[in-house]
């Protein structure tokens, strides 16, 4: 499961940056184009790959629940049937209700509440000053890198027959 | 319109709140209507004055909880045994009853904890579960000894030392760690006990099926030896035994019955088959009480590992 | 007797908290030690008591409840009132909520080291202290929602929602969750831990993430200029995160004596925390684009960034610990505790320190003492969460495979060999609270000796960093 999780991750991730144009401006007609369909296969291989995993999955064959560990797929069935209902029933609601088309005026007020900035907040920007955002996206992949193989490192150093 | 949906705090209050009840309708109110969360089975132990079949839990035991919450034992210790190979070797030792009935042998249930109140499943193992601790360590004095000192039973330990605690907690404590078994496991005794002085003991009180068995190792096989010394470190037998095996631990003092046995004596006054008998069925007595040693039959240790270790302390004749 | 002058409250509150913050860590830092040397406080009167299971909760209550808390309730009482362009409701009432905090936390700190603990995690004081708990949050919580009832500003700005679903959530959470402030547990066997993880687990969804991202909301547009880059996103956050994180308190039990549907329930909410989570980072990477420059400059900024990345690292790792295979390896070890630090320390600390270094010169009227050790407090503190972090999540790899390896058998093995992580984690430690304690002589500075701060000081001399 963590294997499909993670490419659903990675699938979702991008594509959500192309559709929201975040993506540096080489990419970001490709990122419009085809951000949701990223978005969407990243969210197929995520429910799919639940699928597969429970119904392949080993931990109720194991020792103790038995019984309830065939309900594994109806599990994720009813939780997929809640959430989406909940949710589309909200958002069907709020958009009759006119809702979802929320003023986004109020976003600004918070920059003229009487509460003075700091003097960065005035400061110019200079050329090339971008480029800083990749120390923190840079850091954000260093880790996640670190802690997927980690746990991969932990999980293959131990003899076959007893990894999880 | 829009805006007007936002200064609504109250909605907002109100939706968060809903979402909150969602939750605790699920995970908190729903795990309370199922039934098999109640019941307590002849398996777990029930303190705070419920009954064991039929026989109090002593007041000492319920104190010996207490400080064991007092003293903070659930943030290093878990007290739950998972649904995993991993956890296999925390498991209570499997028995199968002369009906065929199999006990043990499995993870932890919602009925092994019973009423317990706080329920005491740990978050972090620091030091090793101690659900089934009183099948592997049924000695009081490996207890109060390892509460001492901790370093004195197992040198790598980073457990700290409960010495400053008076002598009748101690006693509580250790008390109640010996509850920390599966109730439902009748307790594995010796057909016949050899007595509080076990070195005063003789061949007669050997049971017919130890009589007559032979030592298939000689004592001058030194790889028999080699092995003899890995099972005495992996199984921890110094610690009850002493690091100088002439069973003087840090419970010194507060030995009651007398200290374990001093190896180099056992060499001299019993035989093979009285030595092989004591490491297989252990020193407890029918009512659960005798100086506490495990059984190692059914502690998981073969025949031919016991024959090592029976040859091992055979060897050390005559160099005290 | 309790002044009412307009933002004392506040100011008492982030003075107070950040004292409880260096008796907390330095509580932890001593549990840190004792892992290295068992033995230190034997045979030594009085301190011999002070054994790791009474400094434990110790120290979670008092940065939990002491610090973070403490300062979440000055961030409440400096946020809401300019969001609604009303002051605080009710200053006087605000400073009696800060002796009683501090009475509060005194009678936690002496009653835990006595060993007066109830025996559930993160709910271990005495009943009667729970219900002093309640009444205090109770009181901010009263203060706040009548300076809302009050506002001018009529439009709630995001950080107003956060901050008003914490107001609401919290003390259902916290009375349900310690059992409905019985002072018998009436539910116990497992039940009982299902009920103090619900608790344990959401006192961080619901009190200590909406405040901390509310936070953030406010603060990077002041430090950025920039408006938020999308109301819409932050709406959708807001919403789902409260939805998602009620039901996943029983990940903290897989592959335990729960019923297997809880663990599913817990694991499948888990792994749908990815999408608020990331949603509120879109938002507050979006709402930096443009500005990246001001990080250079901005000691605030500069932490807000870091917990934005360990927000993201512990919504990386929460997600993956919460699958039954991943928590087989990690779960009772060293990594947990590298995770719970992820979240409290690198997010919800770091954010804190950033909202302190932005809104104390704006409470005193003074600008911060010195650039110079808000540069040392960022960079000591940075390094040493680093070193924390990583020294706990290896161990706790190591610790995972060393018992799959042989199914626990050989046990000892894993303690052996924590101790070069264990010492790492103590030294990384050290330089966090080595740091706490630059930043608290800065505050001291700060309020008797520093220098005049007015409004759009932009040249003269204020917080900037490297000057």
């Amino acid at each position: 499961m963590g294997l499909y999780g993670g490419i659903a991750l990675v699938l979702g991730f991008a594509g959500l940056l192309g559709a929201l144009g975040l993506l540096p401006r080489r990419w970001r007609w490709h990122g419009y184009r085809y951000g949701r369909w990223l978005l969407a296969i990243g969210l197929l291989v995520l429910v799919g790959g639940g699928f597969h995993a429970s119904a392949a999955g080993t931990a109720e064959r194991q020792l103790g629940d038995e019984a309830w560990g065939r309900l594994a797929t109806q599990q994720l069935l009813g939780t997929l049937v809640v959430f989406v209902s909940f949710w589309g029933g909200v958002y069907y609601l709020a958009r009759r209700a006119g809702v979802l088309n929320m003023g986004e005026s109020v976003k600004y007020a918070i920059l003229r509440n009487g509460d003075p900035p700091e003097p960065t907040a005035s400061r110019a920007a200079r050329p090339g000053e971008q480029r800083l955002m990749w120390i923190p996206f840079a850091a954000m992949g260093i880790l996640a890198a670190f802690f997927t193989v980690g746990v991969l490192v932990a999980i293959f150093h131990i003899p076959p027959g007893a990894r999880p | 319109m829009g805006h007007k949906f936002e200064k609504n705090a109250a909605v907002l209050a109100l939706g968060a709140f809903l979402l909150l009840s969602f939750a605790v309708a699920i995970t908190v109110a729903l795990p309370l209507m199922q039934e098999d969360l109640y019941a307590a089975s002849p398996s777990s132990p029930r303190y705070e004055g419920m009954y064991n079949d039929g026989k109090p839990i002593s007041s000492q035991v319920a104190r010996g909880r207490r400080i064991y919450i007092r003293e903070g034992c659930f943030y290093c210790h878990t007290q739950q045994v998972r649904t995993l190979d991993n956890d296999a070797a925390f498991q209570a030792p499997t028995v199968v009853l002369d009906d065929g009935t199999v006990l043990g042998g499995r993870p932890t249930r919602p009925e092994d904890y019973g009423n317990d109140n706080p329920a005491l499943l740990g978050s972090q193992r620091t030091g090793p579960d101690l659900k089934y601790v009183g099948h592997r360590l049924p000695s009081k004095d490996w207890h109060i000894a390892h509460l001492i000192d901790p370093r004195s039973t197992e040198p790598n330990s980073i457990m700290p030392s409960y010495a400053h605690l008076p002598a009748d907690e101690l006693d509580a404590l250790a008390e109640y760690l010996l509850t920390l078994r599966d109730w439902a496991i009748p307790i594995q005794t010796l057909a016949k006990y050899p007595g509080p002085d076990i070195l005063a003991a003789t061949d007669d009180l050997l049971p017919e099926e130890y009589r007559n068995v032979q030592n298939p190792y000689s004592v001058d096989d030194a790889a028999v030896l080699a092995r003899a010394e890995a099972l005495i470190e992996a199984n921890g037998c110094l610690a009850c035994h002493g690091q100088d095996m002439r069973g003087k631990t840090a419970a010194d003092g507060w030995a009651n019955p007398p200290y374990p046995t001093n190896w180099y004596k056992a060499a001299e006054t019993h035989s093979e088959q009285f030595i092989f008998w004591v490491i297989s069925e252990g020193t407890l007595k029918e009512d659960g009480t005798g100086s506490g040693m495990p059984a190692w039959r059914i502690n998981g240790i073969s025949e031919e590992d016991r024959w090592a270790l029976t040859t091992y302390i055979k060897s050390l004749a005559g160099k005290e | 007797m309790f002044s009412s002058v307009e933002g004392s409250a506040s100011r008492n509150f982030f003075y107070t908290a950040v004292l409880w913050m260096a008796i907390g860590m330095s509580f932890g830092l001593f549990a840190a030690v004792l892992l290295i040397f068992p033995d230190l406080v034997k045979g030594i009167p009085v301190l011999e008591y002070f054994t790791f299971g009474r400094v434990r909760p110790a120290h979670t209550n008092l940065v939990l409840f002491g610090w973070l808390s403490g300062a979440y309730f000055a961030t409440l009482f400096y946020m809401i009132p300019r969001l609604c362009g009303t002051a605080l409701w009710s200053e006087r009432l605000g400073n009696f909520t800060v002796v009683l905090h501090n009475l509060l936390m005194t009678a936690y700190a002496v009653t835990l080291l006595l060993g007066m603990n109830a025996g559930r995690e993160y709910a271990e004081s005495p009943w009667v202290l729970k219900i002093l708990t309640v009444v205090l949050f109770g009181l901010v919580f009263f203060n706040v929602i009548m300076t809302l009832a009050n506002r001018k500003e009529k439009e709630l700005y995001v950080t107003a929602w956060y901050m008003l679903g914490a107001v609401v959530t919290t003390p259902i959470i916290y009375v349900v969750g310690n059992q409905f402030l019985m002072p018998t547990n009436p539910i116990t066997g497992v039940n009982d831990s299902v009920v103090n993880w619900f608790y344990g687990h959401n006192i961080l969804g619901y009190w200590f993430t909406p405040i901390g991202v509310g936070a953030v909301y406010y603060l990077l547009p002041k430090l950025t200029g920039n408006p938020i880059w999308s109301h819409r996103l932050s709406m959708i956050g807001f919403w789902v995160i409260f939805f998602v994180y009620g039901p996943t308190g029983a990940h903290h039990l897989v592959n335990g004596p729960v019923p297997y549907w809880l663990q599913t329930v817990a694991i499948a909410f888990s792994v749908c925390l990815i999408v608020p989570v990331w949603t509120v980072l879109t938002n507050f990477y979006g709402t930096m684009n443009g500005r990246w420059g001001a990080l250079k400059e901005s000691v605030p900024l500069k932490f807000t960034v870091s917990a934005m990345v360990f927000y993201f690292i512990t919504c990386f790792q929460g997600p993956m610990q919460s699958l039954r295979s991943v928590s087989a390896i990690t779960h009772f070890t060293n990594w947990v505790v590298g995770h719970a630090h992820l979240a409290l320390v690198g997010t919800f600390s770091f954010i804190m320190f950033a909202t302190i270094y932005y809104a104390l010169p704006r409470l005193v009227g003074r600008e911060i003492w010195s650039a110079k050790l808000m540069d040392w407090h960022f960079w000591l503190s940075l390094i040493g969460f680093t070193l924390f972090f990583v020294s706990l999540t290896v161990g706790g790899l190591v610790q995972g495979s060393d018992w799959a390896a042989n199914q626990s058998a050989n046990f000892i093995a894993s303690v052996i060999n924590q101790r070069p992580f264990n010492i790492a984690r103590a030294v990384g430690g050290a330089m966090i609270l080595g740091a706490q304690f630059l930043f608290i002589f800065n505050i001291f500075k700060t309020a008797t000796a520093g220098s005049r701060f007015t409004a759009g000081s932009a040249e003269a001399g204020s917080a900037v960093a490297g000057a």
